[in-house]
């Protein structure tokens, strides 16, 4: 017994104070990448050529960020000329054609859906569903249940049926034989519910876009109502878009 | 280190999920809590919580500089004695150690006849460890320790995870001290010799994992085959359950906390 309030008292209290209080991720963190649209065409046209994933559109000189795995060789290749990849982790958007951007996203409150906000603002229950993720996803929405995050202060709770659900949390790829599974979780959600498709996979099928496995992009199956991009979108960028979109 | 610290995140998260499991809550929070501030780590190493984006064919990406080893020492000295404490709350805790002791026991004939890998296969005495075996990179220079247990019941595999939290913990304080050159890569244009077999072997927190790949005549990939460590030790966890009660499942399976999609790789 002893040895348990010792403990507890050397743990302290871990929670986070945001929203109240901002957090400041490390330097090296890749969040939101800014596009200077004023570089020369070669520049861009050689970042585009180095783009993993297709997402970076030279001429229009925008960024998709539902493509994008947030690996930073456009930004090794210009120096930071062209893209820069800041520590902004307010990522979540609303609209798919938000996901192409130069680096201002829309103000995800403005855009988010009203009613949701009276429905689920003080209870929300998710169901996730991982269709073919790697688990990076998966384990950085499953840290919002420990004690810096503490999801459930804000009365959002993981639960273990879709029938105990306001809605579901795509994370993966959508692979072909969990794409049976993912359909019969949304319609054993009771509605009206809610759609979240959370890293580049649900997004757009992330590494694994041109193969005929997978679906490319949640969208093409359901009405998505939350986009959050990021490979995997960190913690607070879950954590963040959650907020904005339903308080 | 990011091997190391990624071993370190997972053992604590697993050895938090397995005080989860006999409704030990205390430590399953600080665990929880805990592996977050390791993964961090790995996010100031190279920007991503999973050490995404720091490996590229012949090196890494990212290098240390005196800030980021200096963040990172001060880090792990405010957090090892935490680790320590808590481990040895949960270890010391005797509704545990009485849930753990027995439980799920496999011999180490069994484990060494299914190829037992990892904390799973040194927890019933096997002392095989890649990073001792067939040492890579920096691994050679480095005293990796035999932690072979010999009861093979979750307490031994809960056991070896905290001795090697504890001693990862160490290697990357020498590794903070000792400064060895990192050579940072870019991008190659990625060309394969043509007509080739390659294999790697390497000691991932759950245990041996090994690449092989094989190319054609052109150098493109004819075929590119994972074995996770999971392969091996999902028949670990079938023999483990062995004339067991439905109420040692959920234990068991934590003890090994293995992938699903790794045995079918």
């Amino acid at each position: 017994m002893l040895s348990v309030l010792k403990n507890r008292f050397e743990q302290g209290c871990r929670t986070s104070r945001y929203p109240k209080v901002n957090v400041q991720l490390p330097s090296r963190y890749r969040g939101r990448p800014v596009v200077n649209a004023d570089v020369p065409a070669d520049l861009a046209e050689a970042c585009a050529a180095a783009c993993p994933q297709e997402a970076i559109d030279a001429k229009a000189r925008t960024l998709h960020l539902g493509r994008c795995v947030f690996c930073g060789n456009c930004e090794r290749i210009s120096g930071g000329q062209f893209v820069r990849f800041t520590q902004n982790f307010e990522n979540g958007v609303a609209e798919k054609a938000h996901l192409v951007t130069q680096g201002d996203l829309p103000d995800l409150a403005a855009h988010a859906r009203q009613h949701f906000k009276g429905l689920f603002g003080r209870s929300l229950q998710l169901r996730q569903v991982s269709a073919a993720g790697c688990n990076a996803c998966e384990a950085d929405l499953n840290v919002l249940a420990t004690p810096f995050f503490d999801l459930a202060r804000f009365g959002i709770n993981f639960v273990a049926s879709p029938r105990h659900a306001d809605g579901i949390v795509v994370t993966g790829p959508i692979s072909r034989n969990m794409k049976t599974a993912l359909m019969q979780t949304y319609e054993a959600t009771p509605q009206p519910r809610v759609v979240i498709a959370v890293g580049s996979c649900a997004l757009s099928g992330g590494p694994f876009r041109g193969s005929n496995e997978i679906t490319e992009g949640l969208d093409s199956l359901l009405p998505v109502d939350l986009f959050i991009p990021g490979c995997p979108p960190h913690p607070m960028t879950n954590l963040h878009a959650l907020l904005t979109f339903f308080k | 280190m990011a091997l190391e610290l990624e071993r370190i995140a997972n053992h604590v998260g697993d050895l938090g999920a397995l005080s989860g499991d006999v409704a030990f809550l205390p430590p399953a929070n600080y665990c929880g809590r805990m592996r977050g501030d390791f993964l961090n780590m790995t996010l100031l190493l190279c920007g991503n919580r999973f050490g995404k984006g720091l490996v590229r064919p012949g090196g890494v990406r990212f290098a240390l500089d005196d800030e980021i080893r200096q963040d990172l020492a001060g880090r792990i000295a405010e957090l090892a004695p935490q680790v320590e404490h808590v481990l040895a709350l949960l270890l010391n805790t005797p509704g545990v150690r009485a849930r753990f002791e027995g439980c799920g026991r496999v011999s180490r004939g069994d484990a060494d006849q299914l190829g037992l890998v990892g904390p799973a296969g040194r927890a019933c005495g096997l002392p095989y460890d890649a990073r001792r075996v067939f040492p890579t990179e920096i691994y050679g220079q480095l005293e990796i320790p035999e932690n072979a247990e010999s009861t093979g019941d979750v307490w031994a595999r809960a056991k070896v995870r905290r001795d090697e939290v504890m001693q990862s913990i160490d290697i990357i304080h020498s590794l903070l001290d000792d400064r060895p050159e990192t050579t940072c890569v870019e991008q190659p244009p990625l060309r394969l010799a043509p007509d080739a077999l390659a294999v790697t072997v390497n000691e991932a927190w759950r245990g041996e994992v090994s690449h092989c790949v094989l190319t054609d005549a052109n150098g493109g990939i004819l075929r590119y085959k994972i074995k996770d460590p999971s392969f091996h030790n999902w028949n670990g966890l079938s023999m483990s359950l062995r004339d067991t009660g439905i109420s040692d499942f959920p234990l068991n399976n934590k003890s090994y906390n293995l992938s699903y999609c790794g045995f079918d790789l």
